[in-house]
């Protein structure tokens, strides 16, 4: 009689073991770095999310103001951390312009060390309001060191993480500079900033 | 023995039997839900980033958009650039243009701007055509000098202005000054007020110099008007003319028929003589170029016509005479002049010198339309106000597919932003080169302007939207004043209500018989660049025919 061989060798079972294991370290490998990039790709998308609402902001709120009413009017290689203006709203019945509350956009360095950009409307008065447009200024633009130079070869010098600079042009145009920089920790404990430069001419 | 799930006649051994392929797929599987999820998210980050770069170019398309209106505006027509329901294509994008009048001949534009799914608005408030000399008022370049009592009243609501780039000096002594309105000092100039002054709106320093554009003599047949002048009692014009001088004796009285514009080298009215000046069915403007010279007893009579609508330009830098009694409803524009205005004068109007007195107890009237109007005098639209605003609520924005798919489906073709203005024929008033003046009607690509010497006149007309195309009834287009040369912004409002556009045949350009429901008039001389009064003179030596100046004919 003969008897049925089911079974594993033990040689085939090693050898299935060990290509098992290889496969499997492979996939581990595969999904962690997959998962790794998700976690940074998202950390980047974020961080470039933050960088572009906050210009996108500041460039709105800088389009409509009236150039008349930058202040303070500070060329390169100075700036200047804050810069207030007034909208113009339109014109009323009468047809005068008429002008918003003034508004001021400025950084200030919160509890952490880091920094925040702030938008004030009314800065100084009973109707003073703030937001944080956000919170991830640092106190020195990206490359920039406190040491009176300009290390970042922006045309500035020592400069905050947001920083204007007001350029007059003819019949009082004026151009506004804005450099900002957005510094967050990545997934990997390293920090990240990403920056923007934006050139507005306020329209009024 | 087992057989197959199947069936078949093939037996399976049992010790075949294994789950690998199931576990692959299983794997394969896993793997490709991963590999597409990693796909889904770049693609929406990419989607993501591609939006936020269409969002501002669909701002940027909103602003040439406003461009588009501004330069329409500063034709004369309403500013109003195709509609929701058939908008202009410029590059990749698509934008409509809203206009609605304002106070005070302004204008809100709105402008909405479409990149791929993206959109934007943007609004912008347009004083329609500001005169760069009238809105000055009272302007002396270097200064304004009131001397006591002399009085500068305002035109209905319409406060006076009192403007210079130095200074403005009121009489230092009893019997001040009255301005029925507010002074405008130099950047650094000062305000001197005498004791008993008084400004009824506030005076201020200017932020900025007024900047006034060169007035050129306008290009114009040459003729002698001086044999015209023969009887006691002549007319000149309607046309236009060229001349070395225009002398009125004594006596004599000459009458000033609009639309007309002279150019002279000379202008001297004598003791007695009149100079009449009848603007009713169009704008009288003069040039003189060496000598002005209006002796005392000497007439300026405004007979008709809108202030607007009269306009005496000086480009000499010979001292002026100007003791002319009668009448003045005009402007004056002499920025080599120095200027005194006498009692003697009933002023009304704007005035833009190079230092401007005005005598004692003498009493000048702004004026309202003079503001933003001069005949003559090319007028440009001023930005006052521009914000982002919210998206109006039209269907295309609103579409769940691309635009561009949602308007290939209800089969509507965008027009060209070039020719999508609300408005697209024109009424022409201009000067021959024989001096007589024609009319034309129809689209400007169409008419040789080399036939006209000088466009006095132009009107708007209700037009097609686009080539040829008449696309869904846009909204009632609003009516508007006219930009240049023309006092109708209260009156032709109230002819211009109700309306909406209308179709028209192709070859209708003589049609002088219809009615447009919408006039947009400009008045200036269109070939006043690139020509100077040298040449002019050293035309004149060669002689010129007498000319005749006739009345209008009309010639296409």
């Amino acid at each position: 009689m003969i008897r049925s061989r089911a079974g594993f060798t033990l040689i085939e079972l090693m050898v299935a073991m060990t290509i098992f294991g290889l496969v499997s370290a492979n996939m581990m490998m595969i999904s962690k770095s997959g998962a790794s990039a998700i976690k940074n790709e998202a950390f980047h998308s974020t961080l470039e999310d933050e960088a572009n609402l906050t210009s996108n902001r500041i460039r709105r709120a800088l389009l409509s103001a009236s150039a008349d009413s930058l202040d303070p009017v500070i060329p390169a290689p100075l700036g200047s951390d804050h810069l207030q203006f007034q909208m113009t709203l339109g014109a009323d019945e009468k047809g005068e312009t008429l002008f918003g509350e003034p508004e001021k956009i400025h950084w200030a360095a919160d509890p952490d060390g880091r920094g925040r950009v702030l938008w004030t409307t009314s800065p100084a008065l009973s109707n003073e309001r703030t937001l944080v447009w956000s919170s991830a200024i640092p106190n020195l633009a990206n490359g920039e060191l406190a040491n009176g130079l300009d290390d970042n070869a922006n045309l500035l010098t020592d400069e905050t993480g947001l920083a204007f600079a007001v350029q007059e042009q003819e019949e009082l145009k004026r151009e506004v500079e804005v450099y900002l920089t957005v510094l967050r920790i990545d997934p990997n404990g390293k920090p990240t900033p990403s920056q923007r430069r934006i050139l507005v001419t306020c329209r009024n | 023995m087992q057989y197959s799930s199947f069936r078949t006649l093939q037996r399976v051994p049992k010790t075949r039997r294994g789950g690998a392929l199931i576990a692959s797929l299983i794997m394969a599987t896993l793997l490709a839900g991963l590999g597409a999820g990693l796909v889904q998210v770049q693609t929406a980050i990419t989607r993501r980033q591609m939006s936020a770069i269409d969002q501002t170019r669909a701002m940027y398309m909103a602003e040439a958009g406003l461009a588009e209106a501004f330069i329409a505006l500063a034709q004369g027509k309403s500013g109003a650039i195709a509609n929701a329901n058939q908008p202009a294509k410029l590059g990749g994008g698509l934008f409509w243009v809203e206009a609605t009048e304002g106070a005070d001949g302004q204008v809100l534009l709105r402008c909405t701007g479409i990149i791929e799914r993206a959109h934007a608005t943007l609004e912008s408030v347009v004083e329609r055509s500001v005169s760069p000399f009238g809105r000055l008022g009272f302007f002396g370049l270097e200064e304004v000098v009131l001397r006591k009592g002399a009085r500068v009243l305002a035109d209905k609501d319409q406060p006076a202005l009192v403007r210079s780039n130095g200074d403005v000096s009121l009489a230092p002594s009893i019997g001040g000054n009255l301005i029925e309105g507010r002074i405008i000092a130099g950047t650094n100039g000062l305000i001197a007020m005498g004791p008993g002054s008084s400004v009824s709106t506030g005076m201020e320093q200017a932020r900025r110099a007024a900047v006034l554009p060169e007035i050129l003599v306008p290009n114009l047949p040459q003729g002698n008007l001086q044999q015209a002048l023969e009887p006691k009692h002549a007319n000149i014009g309607p046309g236009g003319l060229d001349a070395e001088e225009l002398e009125v004796d004594g006596g004599q009285e000459v009458r000033l028929i609009g639309p007309l514009v002279l150019a002279l080298d000379t202008l001297e009215v004598e003791d007695g003589g009149s100079l009449l000046i009848d603007a009713s069915a169009g704008p009288v403007i003069i040039h003189v170029r060496h000598e002005l010279t209006m002796e005392e007893g000497s007439v300026w009579q405004h007979e008709a016509g809108s202030i607007s609508d009269v306009s005496l330009f000086f480009h000499g830098t010979d001292p002026v005479d100007w003791k002319v009694k009668g009448v003045f409803r005009g402007a004056i524009v002499a920025i080599e002049q120095d200027w005194a205005l006498t009692g003697e004068l009933d002023f009304q109007g704007s005035i833009a010198v190079k230092s401007l007195e005005l005598l004692a107890d003498v009493q000048v009237r702004g004026s309202e339309e003079a503001t933003n109007l001069i005949a003559g005098v090319p007028s440009v639209p001023t930005l006052v106000a521009w914000q982002f605003s919210d998206a109006p609520d039209a269907e295309i924005l609103n579409c769940l597919t691309d635009p561009k798919n949602w308007l290939k489906q209800h089969q509507i073709e965008p027009v060209k932003s070039s020719s999508a203005a609300a408005e697209s024929e024109v009424s022409l008033q201009y000067v021959t080169k024989d001096g007589a003046i024609g009319v034309y009607q129809g689209l400007p690509s169409e008419f040789d302007f080399s036939k006209a010497s000088s466009v006095v006149q132009q009107v708007w007309m209700d037009g097609l939207i686009g080539e040829g195309q008449l696309g869904p009834p846009p909204a009632p287009l609003p009516s508007y004043a006219s930009p240049v040369g023309n006092g109708s912004s209260s009156k032709d409002q109230e002819k211009n209500e109700g309306h909406g556009s209308h179709k028209k045949d192709g070859d209708d350009h003589k049609d002088h018989g219809a009615h447009p429901k919408h006039k947009h008039k400009q008045t200036g001389s269109k070939k006043q660049h690139g020509h100077d009064g040298d040449q002019k003179d050293s035309k004149k030596k060669h002689g010129h025919k007498d000319h005749k100046v006739n009345k209008h004919s009309n010639d296409d």
